[in-house]
């Protein structure tokens, strides 16, 4: 499980359960602490995105900017405004947990982090149940 | 001599050594999912036999769901 939780790759048969690594968005805006909120929130904005992950220098989640979080002088620091504790999800969750997940959350991203807390990548709720093969995806 | 290691080090041992991997989980947990070109010896099957089939000058590297 440590190997999966880290998001390193498997083989497994055609019709298994899909892991939330297979649907993994790798591409999306990030911030850092210190980064003034404005631009991180155009950058969320242009990237049609609810959630921004912000990383330390090594690439460790310290912290999520919601944009939802009120409205804040665009100079004032990321990690002033930031929840330091989002919801994240391993890579090895089933995509039917995950979206129990967002359920719960009444989210529709979530952040999918390693166990030693460096990000791996963004899971979307899936637009369809195709998409979620939400029949083999282990509900 | 076995020994347990990480993660890092089973790559190093995939790539720079040729690491042959076995899983001893059940049939069906290894056809759910295992990791790249993993064998699959299940761990009740596993004896001098079964093995045989495990290269002698190429390092072997054994998991399960958990270390422990």
């Amino acid at each position: 499980m440590d190997w999966l939780a880290f998001g390193l790759p498997v083989e497994k048969k055609d019709h298994g359960v899909t892991m939330v690594i297979e649907r993994l968005q790798r591409e999306f805006p990030i911030a850092r602490p210190s980064e003034p909120v404005g631009g991180v929130r155009l950058r969320m904005e242009q990237a049609g995105l609810a959630i921004c992950p912000v990383l330390d220098h090594d690439g460790v989640l310290v912290g999520a900017l919601d944009h939802l979080n009120g409205k804040f002088d665009p100079a004032t620091p990321v990690e002033n405004v930031m929840d330091p504790g989002p919801a994240t999800v391993r890579p090895s969750v089933s995509v039917g947990n995950a979206v129990k997940q967002l359920d719960k959350l009444n989210a529709d991203e979530l952040l999918v982090t390693s166990s030693d807390g460096k990000l791996l990548g963004l899971f979307r709720r899936p637009k369809t149940s195709a998409e979620a093969r939400l029949p083999d995806s282990g509900v | 001599m076995a020994q347990v290691i990480d993660r890092y080090q089973v790559q190093t041992l995939l790539k720079e050594q040729q690491g042959q991997l076995v899983e001893v989980l059940p049939a069906r947990q290894y056809h759910d999912v295992h990791l790249p070109g993993a064998l699959n010896i299940p761990l009740q099957d596993l004896d001098a036999e079964s093995a045989a089939i495990l290269q002698k000058d190429r390092p072997v590297i054994v998991y399960c769901y958990d270390y422990q």
